[in-house]
């Protein structure tokens, strides 16, 4: 679990970037951590896996102090980070030499993922594509089954297909026990796996909602004309319309569309 | 304090096992270069057809201060993955303590590094003598002496025990110096180093040369005038200064870069 109270941080002669932050995350979520450029969300990663120290506060995983750099949590906590290197070996001599390092290691779930995203173990892992290397650094994630998985725009450099597998591995991979923290500002691709919401912007968490407690609030729709719409919270134009989150009037329920609600969100209408 | 989190013996084999297994290669083809390289450079120094004089054990010292050289240059290859923000990210997160990660580094480039070319500069003076001595016989009719190395001859070129212990320990300094330097800055350790060495010479030196206006005011311009006297009966006050600094900066060194390595961020 992530416990983050009172937070501040800035870097070397710049403004703060967050001021008494505070934050609770229980493990068993894959949650979301959205944020415009610039809102401190790769900072705010860093900051949980230990690679930064505040200035304020507390940050506490899974009971520990990350800037500690206790090797028992560090053993139980894996960071994909946005820009990556690797050493010039292939994945297998990868495999084989940081495999080890973490207990709780499936090599089989390991080459079970590099299947379904058609990586070759024999491959260097410095003549893949930036988005092979990616997925590689995913399915090593996901197979280190680390209680805490860090994932900082996971995303981005993966073709569509790719896309798709990320989504389909992470969901069917994930225990109960673990907790996987998803930075990104590519909503659409994690709309359909993250159960928990948190939005970050100027240096506070502005919403922290479970997805159960989104839908039970709002409905997402897409209608032709705003007329009529009372309850009518936040609107976007669309081809077809208008893109809307109003309130849930009785057991309605529909799909999210996070990007709206991001908007929404960003936008403070809701 | 829970020593596991500190030091753990199973971690830090593992943490060798994944440094062999990345740097395999590297290693393999320095060790090859070394011994290649050194064999050549002895080689030439030993006594040919055209030129055969013979050949004194200490006439080895010169070759074993460029296998030192060779030695000093893969110590300074210590925490490279500290070098830049994205290998340094990595490497901080590795599940090893941060005392586990700088003993590990001690142990491959400085213990292992040492014993590696100590022991190739053995294999190759030895080669070089032998191949020499083959390349000679039938060619003259008298043969020249190539007395063979041992290490006990860099031991006793040195005038006195001082003297030896002093060395000793000044290439132990180095030594650490180089291991550590790369966790004092973050990019161009070794420029930075270096200006920062000369930097500290420099302000010793202008405190030196004020000092020397004050205390001794025939002093001129630049002039240095320092007052010496005997210590410990044969090391004059000076050469006891500029010996603590060459032998026991390393004290300092190593706990420096242990908690520079400690308190890095990216």
């Amino acid at each position: 679990m992530i416990k983050i109270d009172n937070l501040s941080f800035h870097y070397k002669k710049k403004t703060a970037l967050f001021n008494n932050l505070s934050l609770d995350i229980e493990n068993g979520h894959i949650v979301g951590l959205l944020g415009k450029n610039g809102a401190g969300k790769s900072t705010l990663l860093n900051l949980i896996a230990g690679l930064n120290q505040s200035q304020k506060g507390i940050i506490h995983v899974n009971g520990f102090n990350p800037i500690d750099r206790n090797p028992n949590l560090l053993a139980d906590i894996y960071f994909v980070t946005e820009e990556f290197s690797f050493p010039h070996v292939s994945i297998n001599t990868y495999v084989k030499a940081f495999s080890p390092i973490y207990p709780s290691f499936d090599v089989e779930k390991l080459k079970g993922i590099l299947k379904e995203f058609e990586l070759d173990g024999a491959s260097n892992l410095n003549k893949l594509s930036h988005g092979q290397r990616k997925k590689f650094l995913i399915a090593f994630a996901l197979a280190s089954n680390c209680k805490v998985l860090i994932l900082d725009e996971p995303t981005n450099g993966l073709d569509i297909p790719s896309k798709s597998q990320f989504r389909k591995i992470l969901v069917s991979s994930v225990t109960d026990e673990q907790l996987v923290l998803i930075s990104t500002h590519q909503v659409k691709d994690i709309d359909t796996i993250i159960d928990k919401v948190v939005v970050l912007d100027n240096g506070n968490i502005i919403y922290n909602e479970s997805i159960d407690n989104i839908t039970r609030k709002l409905y997402f729709d897409t209608v032709n004309s705003l007329t009529g719409i009372d309850d009518l919270l936040y609107n976007e134009n669309c081809p077809t319309g208008h893109k809307i989150i109003r309130s849930v009037t009785n057991t309605e329920e529909s799909g999210i569309d996070l990007e709206l609600l991001f908007n929404a969100i960003i936008n403070k209408s809701i | 304090m829970n020593a596991n989190k500190f030091f753990s013996f199973n971690r830090f084999i593992l943490l060798i096992r994944n440094d062999l297994i990345l740097n395999r290669k590297q290693y393999l083809f320095s060790i090859l270069g070394v011994f290649i390289v050194g064999f050549i450079y002895i080689k030439m120094q030993m006594p040919t057809v055209l030129n055969p004089f013979n050949f004194e054990s200490s006439r080895y010292i010169n070759p074993f201060g460029l296998f030192l050289l060779g030695l000093s240059g893969i110590i300074g290859t210590s925490f490279q993955e500290t070098s830049n923000k994205i290998s340094r990210a990595s490497y901080l997160l590795l599940p090893f303590s941060t005392f586990e990660k700088y003993t590990a580094q001690f142990f491959v480039r400085i213990i292992l590094g040492t014993l590696i070319f100590a022991i190739i500069f053995w294999i190759d003076a030895h080669l070089a003598r032998l191949t020499t001595l083959a390349t000679l016989s039938g060619k003259l009719t008298t043969i020249p002496v190539i007395e063979p190395f041992h290490f006990s001859d860099l031991y006793y070129f040195k005038a006195d025990n001082t003297q030896r212990i002093l060395s000793l320990m000044t290439m132990f300094t180095v030594g650490t110096g180089l291991f550590s330097f790369k966790l004092f800055f973050n990019k161009s350790g070794l420029v930075k180093s270096v200006i920062s060495l000369v930097g500290v010479i420099l302000i010793i030196s202008c405190l030196m040369i004020i000092f020397s206006h004050m205390f001794f005011p025939e002093t001129k311009g630049f002039d240095m005038k320092l007052y010496q006297y005997n210590v410990f009966g044969k090391l004059s006050n000076l050469e006891v200064y500029i010996s603590s600094l060459l032998c026991f900066s390393w004290l300092f060194l190593l706990p420096l870069g242990y908690y520079k390595l400690k308190e890095k961020q990216i």
